[in-house]
């Protein structure tokens, strides 16, 4: 049976009264499976940092639900027990004013049972951070290794990174994304991170989420999304502007290109026997789907307005 | 040179060399520190045995209360020395020499007895006032605010001991170190000058007409009206409220915290509450008398209305301790 280390359903936060009223996060429904790595991407203010701080116990959900682990991260004490179970990365890496060694072994002590000091030695090592700098001179690049040595060593069951690549260069970037598939993933344990890094999201994932606007718009296994999406340029006459699979069209002078989000093989192979002609199937990147997705939610969010108007 | 200025130095002196001398120590560690291999454990700073206090706690908690010790023990020092250079701050021989300057014509125990009520009574304010609000907002800060807040909200540890494991070691310190520091100014004027407070006996039965005109009559009055048990227990209400007061604002939620009318109104009750205790002239002496505090020397507030600020104070933690609870935004 499958397990899930996050699940949400119809998950509402609202922040303010009345006019003033956002809606940070609208009806999230999200399935993180235990052992995945799993990355939640979205724009800026789309949610995703007000969805982890309800998984971490730092905000109170306005209506639905929010499990860790089965457990309810909100009160006490099932929020003891999921916090036991969870290393976590803020966004703005903003955690104790101490030097890096004295977080390290400040942290140590409430993790006594699955904390290593041989993990931390070696993310210090190859993150190459700076451990006996004090908090108010470290970077914000090395506040981020910092809060990250922090929270890999800990060794959880559930490792939440929020925006973990802030101020990073190249080079750590690239052995914190080792880091965490080679030291991270071991044992089922599973790795929820939020990012605007779309490429670097990309080389490790293995299930991705997408938010806008506090609504998840595509879940799934990144290998499915990826064999799903399709640009299909089409000649031809009478050809669909709409329909279940196409995401997008776009009417060009000489031919049709069509982002199809579902099924394309199939999609194809019906345009063909009306007589349509595909002169160019190619997949999308990640970020193109990402793209394309939030521009589309975007045009029918304005569309349902003019209409309410 | 004053009194004032003498105790006030006495007071500043070792805090200042302490924070001097903890920066030479602090620097010449991370110096050390710097040349310190990543090799090596990250120091053996396991947890020690568990005392008799700490052994109910687990193992994430006493690391959450162990963390709060070394600044807890720096506050009690600080609160200790404070409280006792200002309670004794009446028994310098200039400040007794000042009580027969300002015309007091009692013997000479009378003076010294008349000088170390005053000086607790009227110069005491700042520090029944000032200081149990700043250990109050201190011993919250980093559980009331949202960043220095998220490191423990996000450890595995209670909400109410995250609240309790700070508000009840620094309310029991405060008012430990005020009770020690009572005892000990009792005791040193008993050491410097005797059993000075006999002598009112003698005082009280020469005093021929109390509330006349005579100013000395009215002096020597005053001085034996004035009731030594409620001027503590005033100070210990005082510093109970200051507390209270310091530790619920600081959980208010951060939305209303954001408020700028907020802010406001938290200034207006605290220059408010800082009037209060200078002198009955700025604050009517009913309010005072409601709320214990006995800031004059002369008749005292009764008894019972030292229930009200001890109620008002327990009800403003008990809020800020659901508050704590709710701390999200």
């Amino acid at each position: 049976m499958k397990t899930f280390a996050i699940q949400t359903d119809s998950l509402v936060k609202t922040y303010g009264f009345g006019s003033k009223q956002i809606r940070a996060v609208d009806g999230l429904s999200l399935n993180v499976p235990e052992g995945s790595i799993y990355g939640l991407l979205g724009r800026n203010s789309s949610g995703k940092t007000t969805t982890i701080r309800m998984a971490m116990g730092l905000a109170r959900p306005t209506s639905g639900e929010i499990k860790v682990f089965d457990l309810n991260p909100t009160d006490d004490p099932e929020r003891i027990r999921v916090l036991r179970q969870v290393g976590y990365v803020p966004e703005d890496k903003m955690l104790v004013g101490l030097s890096p060694r004295r977080l390290l072994e400040l942290n140590r002590n409430f993790y006594p049972d699955t904390w290593s000091d041989e993990l931390a030695r070696k993310v210090v090592k190859r993150l190459e951070l700076p451990l006996d700098t004090t908090f108010m001179k470290l970077s914000l690049g090395n506040k981020t290794k910092s809060a990250l040595a922090m929270a890999i060593a800990q060794r959880s069951r559930l490792l939440i990174l929020d925006e973990p690549t802030t101020g990073l260069d190249p080079i750590a970037l690239d052995e914190l994304l080792r880091l965490l598939v080679e030291d991270c993933t071991a044992d089922g344990r599973t790795i929820f991170l939020s990012s605007h890094q779309l490429a670097e999201i990309e080389q490790i994932a293995d299930h991705i989420g997408i938010l806008d606007r506090g609504k998840i718009l595509l879940e799934g296994p990144l290998d499915d999304i990826r064999s799903s999406f399709r640009r299909l340029t089409v000649t031809g006459s009478a050809l669909p502007s709409n329909g279940p699979s196409i995401l997008s069209t776009k009417r060009q002078p000489h031919a049709t290109q069509y982002v199809i989000q579902r099924d394309p093989d199939a999609f194809a192979s019906k345009l063909a026997s009306n007589g349509a002609t595909i002169v160019e199937s190619a997949p999308l990147s990640l970020s193109e789907i990402f793209i394309e997705l939030c521009r589309t939610a975007e045009g029918r969010e304005e569309n349902a307005s003019e209409v309410l108007a | 040179m004053s009194a004032f200025i003498i105790v006030e130095a006495l007071a500043a002196a070792p805090p200042i060399t302490g924070i001097i001398l903890y920066g030479i120590l602090h620097k010449r560690r991370i110096a050390a520190e710097t040349t310190r291999d990543v090799e090596p454990p990250f120091a053996s700073v396991d947890l020690p045995a568990p005392g008799f206090l700490l052994r109910r706690f687990n193992h994430e908690e006493r690391a959450y209360l162990l963390r709060y010790k070394t600044g807890l023990i720096v506050v009690i020092a600080m609160m200790l020395w404070f409280f006792t250079v200002n309670l004794c701050g009446g028994l310098l021989p200039s400040s007794i020499a000042d009580v027969a300057k300002d015309g007091f014509a009692g013997s000479g125990p009378q003076n010294i007895w008349y000088s170390y009520l005053s000086q607790i009574t009227t110069s005491c304010f700042i520090l029944f006032s000032m200081f149990p609000l700043f250990a109050g907002a201190a011993a919250v800060a980093d559980i009331g605010m949202i960043d220095p807040a998220r490191f423990p909200r996000t450890r595995p540890i209670s909400r109410s001991l995250l609240f309790w494991g700070r508000v009840l070691p620094s309310l029991a310190a405060i008012l430990t170190t005020f009770v020690i520091a009572a005892l000990l100014s009792l005791l040193l004027l008993r050491i410097c000058y005797g059993p000075v407070y006999n002598h009112l006996q003698n005082a009280a039965s020469t005093l021929s007409h109390p509330g006349s005109a005579d100013g000395d009559s009215d002096d020597l009055t005053l001085l034996l009206q004035t009731s030594v048990p409620r001027i503590f227990l005033s100070g210990i209400t005082r510093s109970l409220l200051g507390f209270s007061l310091a530790v619920a604002a600081m959980m208010l939620p951060f939305q209303v915290k954001r408020q700028p009318i907020l802010g406001v109104l938290m200034m207006l009750g605290f220059m408010g509450y800082q009037t209060s205790f200078i002198s009955s002239n700025f604050a009517p002496p009913a309010f005072a008398r409601i709320l214990f505090i006995y800031t004059e020397m002369g008749p005292p507030p009764p008894y019972v209305f030292a229930l009200v600020p001890i109620l008002i104070s327990t009800a403003l933690i008990l809020l800020a301790g659901k508050l704590s609870n709710r701390l999200q935004t």
